[in-house]
Formats: structure tokens, C-alpha cells, sequence
């Protein structure tokens, strides 16, 4: 099967502590909230961060407040939020988008905050270290060439997250 | 030996191994594990087609938990599925012809180390031209893809007519030329393909694997690795789910197998999901072209049929699936003359096989639909037109071979009745449609591919005081159910229950050699064989009771778990008393039963693919919803008989009927295993556009139809207890009946699988604008035929015999191209 990379996984317990961990090796440390996304792709070796910060045991992360306004929790998980009345109540538009993220399964782990920094997705980089390897790599990682659109001067991948343009309108 | 009623055939059941199965307690090739296990991880070509230049291993070898990297130069010895093409290596030697293609493998601690290690081999590849499809390989001969084969890249042709074809084409009413597509797909088992190999106590070798096929296993890995067979155990795990994928021996068997014995531990590999796209050895894509005669009555006077086949970067059973494209046309309906051409040419992509129909659904797409058209012309009902032109039973076809019970007309007649059929052809809303078709399948091939005069398959029996039976049988459990057809035949003949019988399968050490589990054989030619040995253990139990009870033998019957006077049936003995009367007399027994398909009356080159010791027959209709705006098809209903002959467990049979809808509408709708071509300018690559099942996009049981079966039941001498084949026939008809129902619901022609909204609005569109309401190839490519072999129909004073065979194989003799007589496919 497709096996993990090797990495160093850390559980804080506050926010405190996870962006503690987070501010060690910026740049080689990756958020976990979820992994829905994230896991896959570093099967694929898409991204090989040394080490992971699971959100899952920042209880602060968890919660919907109904204060000024709504406040969600990044590491609510999308069931959750589906099954909150309150969100139903304020934001129906957001309730139905996260209602509609993939299949069951994958709204029990992933979470609001995971959705929304879902990395963009293209065909020609949504593959194995191998295929991409096969293709010379592209524009988005380890390569120069966009092959949606050979002469693009820019990454053509797109965002598939359901609940940031209903955000954005909110 | 008085025979009653039938107990155990017939009646549906749980399977023998539904429990294991349902409670997850079956062991899979994946789930074998042992102490000292080795896990193997292999490099594949980044690059589609190049010479290896040379291939630098050691900073893998260096790495920590790293027990061996192997190489091509470890495996001289070529291998492959048919004797006419053994062009394959465990690990590539000079050449990689695809993506994915094998060129390392590296054993380690681990799979993750392994893996890792793959990352440190650095090759040095000197690229070829890119072959990314048949055109490039019919244009371009060189550079060979491979140094043999017919010509070029061309890896085979065939040319073959029964009767005078162009004669009567042109005496014919109507001539209808079509040409077709059928996109290439790939079998998607659940399980993806796993091997263990290990030395056992005394030094042998002893491989695991999750194959359809143990005994071409076995015979592969003799050969490869230059070990005589007798030492060589292959064990065929439960597999889950193989079409055909599972019926090739494989390079990563062979690789552990190597590994094992160089390294003395245990070595397993189990293959990621695109590792299996890769394998692949499934459906060619064939472009067809079909030329067919029909008078103004609606019979038919004779098929010209051109086929062309994405053969992919190897031969596999390649060979055998050109023939297989134009060898059933002829024994569905009645067509009185005959011309078949074939070619496959060898492309740098996975090698395509055998899948589920393996050759023949292509074709069928192309005949049922062009049937379709025929009907709509002639203004004749597709159904009525199909009853007048069905082939007679106990016949010989043009192309010689033999038709035993055919109730096929019973199967359209049973299609039509239960959907209604005469209201709704031509008679619903704009938007909604029904298709008809029909097809045929082979109840295993009546010739081996490894020529010779042996069994195809053989059961044996033990029998003790235990009052046990044990069966055992070199056919391979794939999820069809054939260790509950062995356990079932057994168990009918002795009168006992099948759960009585314990079945031990597919053991190359312990089970008698049963060629597989592929081209619907192993009901027909394994139940007979069990039916054998089981026969003759009944004749020894009876002798001996007979003797005690001074019964006469003919008066005896097995039933119930017991012995008895059919005269008197409080006069007999348990079934268990009965062994031991029979083991006191005979001493220890044994029985066995073995079965060889009778001979073909096709005695041309080329007529081993094709003859079967019988033929299932299944019509289908299939009800669409498509939406005119967007092209959105719906299969809301199907409709679908198959000539069984028997069933033996309806249960097994009904699984098999559903399952092949299931597939067919993947094929129908959605399955396509196609491939990226870089633009050339910029790069070589040709990759496949998506190995993965996220993307590779195959029918749920969300998109499943409601199935209505029926099951036609006309006993056929050939099969055990009647029995015909279920696995792969009820397959055909449904792509074609698809693309008969979207004409019927939006009156376009989409004359090429699958079946997408895209192309639905294209058809829709052209039909708008006034051009041909129709997608679909536009042409079929002039090939450079060879000159057929000339055989004459059977009415019409024909032998079996090519007339001109020995002329030809001269000619080509001396026209100096490599003969390949003597080999049949």
C-alpha cells in the first residue's frame, strides 16, 4: 500500500502550545486538522513536512460561540457543524455547503479550518511522487511548466473547498 | 443406481465460503504473514519507452534495513501467459516499454524502506519514440517496441474467410458499413494483487499469490527461474475479485519468488492500486469496422468483419484476444458467410488481456448496434428481426464451430414479455428509451493454450471412516463461487449435504492441476470432473453396500445422508456406514474424475479460439433517461434472461447476473482507461490519466438499476447436471442495449463506448444542425491484410480445413516472414 512518510507528530492541548510548536520549524511543520486532505498527499509526496501539529486535542478549537456575531472553532469537525442547530439557525447558506463536502466518512474527520486551507487540486498534481516524476513534475511543484496550460505563466490548480465561497459571501 | 430427484442442484444456497467471507475470516494474499518476512517494493519506468543504459543500485543497497536490490540481469529467462509470446522479463533487461514498467525491485525490513530505497536506484535511460496509440505503431515500424511479432509494430494479424464473403455482399439487398470504438478499461478487483514467497523446511520454493491462474504460475515460474516444476508449490489465495486481471503470471511473483530463494527468508509484495493500472491486462480498445449483407426479409447473406487492437507494450494473452474479436459473431445468429480480419499492434502503454469477455464484447458492441440500425431500416421490430435470424441448435456456425442448445430466442422472448417491451419501443416520451441486444459466451475454451492432449481439469476424492469427504481441485475461489459448484456436484452425487464436503482449491502441490479460473470454464469442465470422481466413489460405496444388504446395486440410492433400498427405504445404512463397508472392502479410498472438452471440428490456423464445449446465451434490455439539455443518462431499469442451461446454486447465478450489469454499465457509461500524451514538442511522456479510483470512475451501488433476472433453464448434455457458464456472458448485451435505448430516447447513435453526456450532446447537436445524428470514429484505417486462409462453410461441402494453408504458409515462407505455423493460439 501507499505508505506515510516518516515525521514527528505532536497533540498540544491549547493554542498556546500548538502554535509553540508550529513557530519551531515554520517552514517544515504542517497544521493537522483532519488530515482528509493532508494525509493523502503525503502519501503521494506532495507535501513531506517533518513534522505534523495535530489540532484534534485543542479543546478551544472545538467550540461555536453565538456571541457579536458566530464564531466557529477551526478544528470543528464538519459533521459537527452540521449537527449544530445554531449554525443551521444563523448561516443556512454555510450549514448546506458543509453538508455537501464529500461523503460521510470524510465530514467526520475533517474539519471547517481544514477545509478552508485545503490545498489546490489539478490532475497533473493530485498523483504519486512516480507519475508526477513520469511528466517531468509541473508548475505547482518541482517543475516549470503549467500542463493545463503549457504556455501560462501562472499555476492553473484550483480550490475545491465548498465552505470558503460561502464564507466569502457571508 | 436409482436416481432421484436432485437435492443440492437447483436449490438456492448460502456458498460453502460465505461465512469466512461475510466475518472476515477468508486470508487473502495480503493477510498471509511469517517470522523472518521480507517486504519488496519495485522501481518502474518514469519513461515510456528507452534503453537502459545502466542502472546504479548502491546507494539503495547502502541504505539501513536493505537486504538486496535485484536487477533485469537476475532474470535472463523470458516468460509470458502464451507460448507465441513470451516477451516478458521479471524486471526489465534492456528496454521498458511503458510507464510502469518494472525495472528494479529492492527487499527490505519494511515497505516504507523499501520504498525508499526505490527513490535511490538511479537510472540512466537513452528514450525511444513514443508510441501512443495504433496509428503511431501502423505508420511508424521502427523502432520496434519489440524484435518480434508479424511486422513493425504490428504484433499480430489474422485473416480468415469462410465462403465467398464479397460475392455475397454483393448479391445482397442492403449492405450496411459501420464502423464502431470500444474504449479500453481495466477490471478494478477489490483486492489489489499480492505475492509471497518463502522456502519451505525442505529447500523448496512455495509462492502465495492472489491469482486466478496458479497453474500458469507455476509453469512461469519454472521456466523463469529454471527450476524444475516439481519443486515449485504455487498456492492461489482467495481472490478478491479478479476479471481476468489475476490470469497473466506476473513480475512481481516471479521477483519474490527470486528473492525468497536468494535470500532464505520470506518475501511479500502487495501492490498499490496504481500499481495495478498497471498490471492492467485488460479490455483492448478496438476500433471495428463492420460490413453486413442482408436481403429485404431481414436474413442475413454474410459479415465482413475488421478489427484493430490497442495491444499495449506486451503480448499477454493479446494473441488470443484478436482471434477472440471475431470469433463469436457467428453463433448467436445465422450467418452463411464469413470474413474475419484482425490486427493488434503493440503501443507504450500497460499490456492489454483478458477482461471479463475477453475479445468478445468489443465486437458485440459493434454487431448489436449495427443490428439496430438494420432493424430500424428494414422498419422490422429489433426483437422480431433478432427471433428470425437466430442460429439453429446442434449445428456447426461458418467458422466451424459447434452450437449444443441455444435458447436464445427463449431469453429475448423472456426480455420482451417481462419489460413490456412492444409499449415502449418507439412509443415513450422524447428522453426516455429502451434498447434491446444479445450475446453469447464460451463455457471455457474447448483448446488449451499450452497445445497438448491432457485434462483441462481434474477433482479428486478422499473418502474415510469419518465419513468425510474431502474434494480436491486446482480451480481458484475468485469470488464466483466455485468452491461451492465442487463441493455442490460432489455432494448431489453421494446424497449428502454440501457442507459435508470440505474443498481444498487451487494448490499446485495438493489439488490436481485445473488450468484456472478464467474463460467461464471451471463450472462446466470442473463440475464435470467432480461429477466423475464423485460417480465413481458412488459406484464403490454402493458395491459394498449392495454386498451387505443384499440389495442390488441398481436399486441402491444416495440421499438424505444415507444408503438405501429405493424399494424399501427403511432398508440401508448412514452415508458414513457406507464408507466404512467400502474401506473395509477396497481399503483406503481414492477416486478421481477428469475432464477434456471434446475435439473442435475447426481444423484451420487460428480456429483454437473460439470452440467451447457449449455457448450461454443472454438478451438484455435496458431502459435510459437522458436529458436532451445536458446529456445525463439514467438506467432506471434492466431487464435480462440467461441460458444457464442449469443453474446449480441460483443464488451463485443471479450474483453473477447482477455483477456483469454492474460491470457492463461501468463500460457502458463511464469506464475508460486512457492515457496522457505531453504535447510532443516539450516532453516524451504518456502517462495514464488517472490510476486511481477517485478518478477512474466506476458505478456505486448508488448508480445501480433495478435488475429483474429471469433464469432460462434448458439442460445442456455438455455441462454438469446441464449447466452452461454465467460469469462473463450476461456482460455482453448491456453496452450495446445502452446505446440502443439512448437511440431510442434522443434518436442519436453513439457508436463507441462509453457512453458520456458530452458525446450524447455532441450526436445532439450535429442531429441539430442537420449533419449525422451520431458520434462515433469517422473511419477504420487501411491495414495491409495478409491473404486469408480459405475455408469453406460446412453447407457448403467444407471440411474444417483451410484449402489453401499450405500454400500460404509457403508463400510467406518464401517472402521470408518469420512462419508461426504449428502454434495455435
Amino acid at each position: 500500500m501507499m505508505r506515510l512518510p516518516r515525521f514527528r507528530f505532536v497533540a498540544p492541548r491549547t493554542i498556546d502550545e500548538a502554535a509553540a510548536a508550529l513557530a519551531e520549524a515554520p517552514s517544515d511543520t504542517m497544521l493537522l486538522a483532519g488530515g482528509t486532505d493532508l494525509l493523502p498527499n503525503m502519501k503521494r509526496r506532495q507535501q513531506v513536512p517533518r513534522t505534523l501539529v495535530s489540532l484534534r486535542h485543542v479543546d478551544a478549537l472545538h467550540a461555536i460561540h453565538n456571541g457579536d456575531g458566530l464564531t466557529i472553532g477551526a478544528g470543528m469537525t464538519l459533521t459537527g457543524l452540521v449537527r449544530s442547530q445554531l449554525v443551521r439557525n444563523a448561516c443556512a447558506g454555510l450549514w448546506q455547503a458543509a453538508a455537501q463536502v464529500a461523503t460521510p466518512h470524510l465530514r467526520n474527520m475533517g474539519t471547517i479550518g481544514g477545509n478552508l486551507c485545503l490545498d489546490t487540486r489539478c490532475t497533473y498534481y493530485d498523483q504519486t511522487y512516480e507519475w508526477r516524476q513520469a511528466i517531468g513534475f509541473c508548475m505547482k511543484k518541482a517543475g516549470d511548466i503549467c500542463w493545463v496550460a503549457t504556455s501560462s505563466p501562472r499555476c492553473l490548480a484550483v480550490s475545491s473547498t465548498d465552505t470558503a465561497p460561502m464564507l466569502q459571501a457571508l | 443406481m436409482s436416481a432421484g430427484p436432485l437435492k443440492v442442484i437447483g436449490e438456492p444456497r448460502r456458498r460453502v465460503d460465505g461465512r469466512a467471507k461475510v466475518t472476515g475470516q477468508t486470508r487473502f494474499a495480503d493477510d498471509i504473514t511469517f517470522p523472518r518476512m521480507l517486504h519488496c517494493k519495485l522501481l518502474r519506468s518514469a519513461i515510456p519507452h528507452a534503453r537502459i543504459v545502466s542502472i546504479d543500485t548502491t546507494k539503495a543497497e547502502a541504505l539501513d534495513g536493505v537486504h538486496a536490490v535485484l536487477t533485469g540481469d537476475t532474470f535472463p529467462i523470458a516468460y509470458g501467459v502464451l507460448p507465441v509470446s513470451h516477451d516478458e522479463h521479471a524486471l526489465c533487461r534492456d528496454k521498458v516499454r511503458f510507464v510502469g514498467d518494472p525495472v528494479a525491485a529492492v527487499i527490505a525490513v519494511d515497505e516504507a524502506t523499501a520504498a525508499d530505497a526505490t527513490r535511490l536506484i538511479h537510472v540512466e535511460y537513452e528514450p525511444l519514440r513514443t508510441f501512443a496509440g495504433p496509428d503511431d505503431s501502423l505508420a511508424h515500424p521502427e523502432p520496434r517496441i519489440h524484435d518480434y511479432g508479424d511486422e513493425g509494430n504490428i504484433h499480430k494479424l489474422v485473416s480468415l474467410q469462410f465462403g465467398d464473403i464479397d460475392a455475397a455482399l454483393a448479391a445482397s439487398d442492403h449492405v450496411f458499413d459501420d464502423v464502431f470504438f470500444f474504449e479500453g478499461s481495466t477490471h478494478l478487483p477489490i483486492e489489489q494483487h499480492a505475492a509471497v514467497g518463502l522456502k519451505d523446511p525442505d529447500g523448496k520454493l512455495v509462492v502465495y499469490s492472489s491469482t486466478q491462474t496458479p497453474h500458469y504460475v507455476h509453469r512461469a515460474l519454472a521456466k523463469s527461474l529454471a527450476m524444475p516444476a516439481a519443486h515449485i508449490r504455487v498456492i492461489a489465495t482467495p481472490n478478491g475479485g479478479g476479471f481476468g486481471g489475476k490470469s497473466d503470471p506476473f513480475n512481481h511473483e516471479i521477483v519474490v519468488a527470486k528473492a525468497a530463494l536468494l535470500l532464505d527468508r520470506p518475501v511479500k509484495i502487495c501492490l498499490t492500486r496504481e500499481e495495478v493500472f498497471y498490471c492492467h491486462r485488460g479490455r483492448h480498445p478496438v476500433l471495428m469496422r463492420f460490413r453486413t449483407g442482408v436481403m429485404k426479409d431481414g436474413t442475413l447473406t454474410g459479415v465482413d468483419l475488421q478489427t484493430l487492437l490497442d495491444g499495449g507494450a506486451y503480448g499477454s494473452y493479446g494473441v488470443a484476444s484478436t482471434f477472440y474479436t471475431g470469433a463469436l459473431q457467428t453463433v448467436t445468429y445465422d450467418i452463411p458467410r464469413y470474413r474475419f480480419r484482425g490486427c493488434r499492434v503493440f503501443t507504450n502503454k500497460p499490456p492489454c488481456g483478458p477482461k471479463r469477455g475477453h475479445g468478445t464484447p468489443q465486437a458485440r458492441f459493434g454487431q448489436e448496434v449495427q443490428l439496430d440500425k438494420i432493424a430500424e431500416r428494414l422498419d422490422v421490430d429489433p426483437a422480431e428481426f433478432r427471433l428470425r435470424i437466430v442460429a439453429p441448435p446442434d449445428s456447426l456456425t461458418a467458422n466451424f464451430l459447434h452450437i449444443g442448445t441455444i435458447a436464445l430466442a427463449d431469453c429475448i422472448r423472456s426480455v420482451v414479455r417481462h419489460s413490456d417491451w412492444k409499449n415502449m419501443f418507439r412509443k415513450l416520451p422524447h428522453g426516455r428509451g429502451v434498447g434491446l441486444a444479445c450475446s453469447s459466451y464460451l463455457s471455457g475454451a474447448g483448446l488449451p493454450i499450452n497445445w497438448n492432449d491432457l485434462p483441462h481439469s481434474g477433482v479428486q476424492l478422499k473418502l474415510d471412516r469419518s465419513g468425510g469427504v474431502t474434494a480436491f481441485s486446482g480451480a481458484t475461489e475468485i469470488g464466483q463461487g466455485s468452491d461451492d459448484v465442487l463441493v455442490a456436484c460432489v455432494a448431489e452425487v453421494l446424497g449428502i449435504d454440501p457442507f459435508d464436503v470440505r474443498a481444498v482449491t487451487g494448490d499446485t502441490d495438493l489439488t490436481p492441476v485445473d488450468l484456472g479460473s478464467y474463460s467461464s470454464r471451471v463450472t462446466l469442465m470442473m463440475g464435470n470432473a467432480a461429477v466423475q470422481a464423485a460417480e465413481r466413489a458412488r459406484e464403490l460405496l454402493a458395491d459394498a453396500v449392495s454386498k451387505r444388504l443384499g440389495v442390488p446395486k441398481g436399486r441402491l440410492t444416495f440421499a438424505e445422508r444415507r444408503v438405501f433400498d429405493a424399494a424399501s427405504p427403511g432398508t440401508g445404512v448412514s452415508f458414513q456406514e457406507a464408507v466404512c463397508m467400502a474401506e473395509a472392502q477396497f481399503g483406503t479410498l481414492g477416486t478421481t474424475g477428469s475432464y477434456t472438452p471434446p475435439k473442435s471440428a475447426a481444423q484451420f490456423k487460428g480456429g483454437g479460439v473460439g470452440p467451447s464445449p457449449t455457448y450461454s446465451y443472454t438478451a438484455a434490455v435496458v431502459e435510459v433517461e437522458v436529458d436532451p439539455e445536458t446529456g445525463w443518462i439514467l438506467v432506471p431499469r434492466v431487464w435480462i434472461a440467461h441460458d444457464i442451461g442449469r443453474g446449480l446454486n441460483p443464488t451463485l447465478v443471479r450474483g453473477q447476473v447482477e455483477g456483469s450489469v454492474y460491470m457492463g454499465l461501468g463500460e457502458a457509461l463511464m469506464e475508460e482507461q486512457v492515457f496522457r500524451r505531453l504535447p510532443a514538442r516539450l516532453s516524451n511522456a504518456l502517462v495514464h490519466k488517472f490510476p486511481s479510483i477517485l478518478e477512474y470512475k466506476s458505478p456505486t451501488t448508488l448508480d445501480m438499476p433495478e435488475i429483474f433476472t429471469n433464469l432460462i433453464e434448458h439442460p445442456d448434455a455438455a455441462g454438469p447436471f446441464g449447466a452452461k457458464e454465467v460469469g462473463q456472458g450476461p456482460l455482453l448485451p448491456i453496452m450495446p442495449a445502452v446505446a440502443n435505448a439512448v437511440y431510442d430516447a434522443v434518436g442519436v447513435r453513439i457508436d463507441e463506448v462509453p457512453i458520456t453526456p458530452q458525446k450524447i450532446v455532441k450526436a445532439l447537436q450535429a442531429k441539430a444542425a442537420g449533419r449525422d445524428a451520431r458520434y462515433g470514429p469517422a473511419s477504420f484505417p487501411e491495414i495491409r491484410w495478409p491473404e486469408p486462409l480459405l475455408v469453406t462453410p460446412p453447407w457448403e461441402g467444407g471440411d474444417g480445413r483451410a484449402s489453401n494453408e499450405p500454400a500460404r504458409k509457403k508463400r510467406k515462407a518464401e517472402a521470408g516472414v518469420e512462419a508461426t505455423a504449428g502454434v495455435r493460439a
